[in-house]
């Protein structure tokens, strides 16, 4: 059990491919507590976040040899759990998707400017533009570009049409070219 | 790679849904990458719920996978359960079928080239293929999910009688095939089936006060006993006379009767011994 947590994901994810049960429990005690708090971020229905981590790791089991052996273990999964997210909510409304917070609160924890870059999300020009958008243009910002989803998942996921996705998302881009020019000039 | 983390307090709004869109995005893209803050925000994440997925995704994985026979079963419309539970049948594994198929194909080698002797040895073969089938189809001799069962809110009747049909299904066609092969007899080749279903019948019935097998077994030792003497009288065929076949028919019906009338004492298999 001991040799079995040292492991590391991938090292972890080969013992699961060949059946070891095990392996896939260590990986679910270090990517179980995460992906459910993520997946609460988008679904207020806990019945359907459980189902959702449920299919994400049985799912793991059937196809974890489709690993392709490079980069984040934690990004695929995300990548296995935000899409089974997606059909999870199909063409059901009982599971409604939360609203993004508003308001930004503490900035201790803010992080140095060249970590800002490596980050990718700022609180610079970008992060205050993007807090200007409102919540349904930033709900569409948030499913394609940080969750990585289509416009016809992210409809899904969001329970509107694919065309309103897409005028949203490009209001949304509009008004960010706006407001980073008037930011500049 | 990167130096800055998160901080207990920021995991914690995180987890709650309180850290704000950007915030929260930062922790999101962060985690991704961050082995460290991973494991720290298992603490502001509620387990309980964790444990009861995990026990749900372990029942789910250790599963065992779904036979051929389950999986044409539910394919023909029958619910789950019950495909699950007929296809335990030992007289419907692959093996059991298999070895079937050949007995039947030697018998009726037999029968097409051996002369009255073959003839004899089909006859004596055929009717009592799904007589034997429903004996090993269900009792606390030879059925690995027979505690289960008991156990189980399922009725044993609906569970014998599901059993017998598959089985019939299964084992007809096949021994009809074989008993088609043989050109000598093409009126013995289909007429074999009222004592086969009679017999079928009986059997079912006698379920009712004995195990199955006890009831097939007295049943196949009066038929050989019957197709040998007739066999060594004149002609094998003897047993299939059509005053026989309506008798079979009789017996056939008064066993179903019989099962019928009977049929809630199914549920004390076993229990006799």
């Amino acid at each position: 059990m001991r040799a079995v947590q040292a492991q590391g994901d991938p090292e972890l994810l080969a013992a699961l491919a060949g059946g070891d049960l095990a392996a896939m429990r260590t990986l679910y005690d270090r990517h179980a507590p995460w992906l459910s708090a993520r997946l609460t971020r988008r679904c207020n229905s806990p019945d359907a976040v459980a189902d959702v981590l449920q299919d994400t790791f049985v799912a793991l089991w059937q196809g974890a040899e489709r690993w392709r052996g490079d980069g984040e273990v934690a990004a695929w999964l995300w990548g296995i759990a935000v899409h089974r997210l997606v059909s999870r909510l199909r063409g059901r409304r009982e599971a409604l998707v939360l609203p993004l917070e508003d308001i930004v609160g503490n900035r201790a924890a803010e992080p140095s400017a060249e970590e800002r870059v490596l980050l990718g999300i700022e609180y610079g020009d970008v992060g205050t533009a993007l807090l200007r958008l409102s919540p349904e243009m930033r709900a569409v910002v948030q499913a394609t570009v940080l969750d990585g989803l289509s416009t016809r998942q992210a409809a899904r996921l969001l329970g509107i049409p694919a065309n309103t996705v897409k005028t949203r998302l490009h209001r949304a881009k509009a008004h960010l070219r706006h407001d980073l020019a008037g930011d500049l000039a | 790679m990167t130096t800055w983390h998160t901080d207990d307090d920021l995991l914690a709004r995180y987890a709650r849904g309180d850290a704000g869109p950007l915030l929260g995005a930062s922790v999101e893209q962060h985690l991704l990458t961050c082995a460290g803050c991973r494991r720290r925000i298992a603490d502001h994440v509620d387990p309980t719920p964790l444990d009861a997925i995990w026990a749900r995704i372990e029942d789910q994985v250790q599963v065992p996978a779904r036979g051929a026979v389950e999986r044409w079963l539910t394919r023909a419309g029958v619910s789950e359960t019950d495909a699950l539970l007929v296809a335990r049948a030992p007289s419907l594994r692959a093996s059991w079928l298999s070895g079937l198929a050949a007995t039947m194909f030697f018998a009726a080698v037999g029968a097409a080239w051996g002369g009255p002797r073959g003839v004899a040895l089909f006859l004596l073969l055929a009717p009592l293929v799904p007589v034997a089938g429903v004996a090993f189809a269900y009792g606390p001799d030879v059925d690995p999910a027979y505690e289960t069962a008991l156990a189980a809110p399922y009725p044993a009747a609906r569970l014998l009688l599901l059993r017998t049909a598959a089985v019939l299904v299964s084992s007809l066609p096949l021994t009809l095939l074989a008993g088609l092969l043989i050109p000598a007899m093409s009126w013995t080749a289909v007429s074999w089936l009222l004592p086969a279903l009679a017999f079928t019948a009986v059997v079912l019935a006698g379920s009712t006060w004995a195990r199955p097998g006890a009831v097939a077994a007295v049943l196949g030792a009066g038929w050989v006993v019957a197709v040998g003497s007739a066999s060594r009288a004149s002609d094998p065929a003897a047993v299939l006379t059509p005053a026989l076949l309506i008798a079979y028919a009789v017996a056939g019906g008064v066993a179903v009767l019989v099962l019928c009338v009977r049929i809630r004492h199914l549920a004390r298999l076993g229990s006799s011994s």
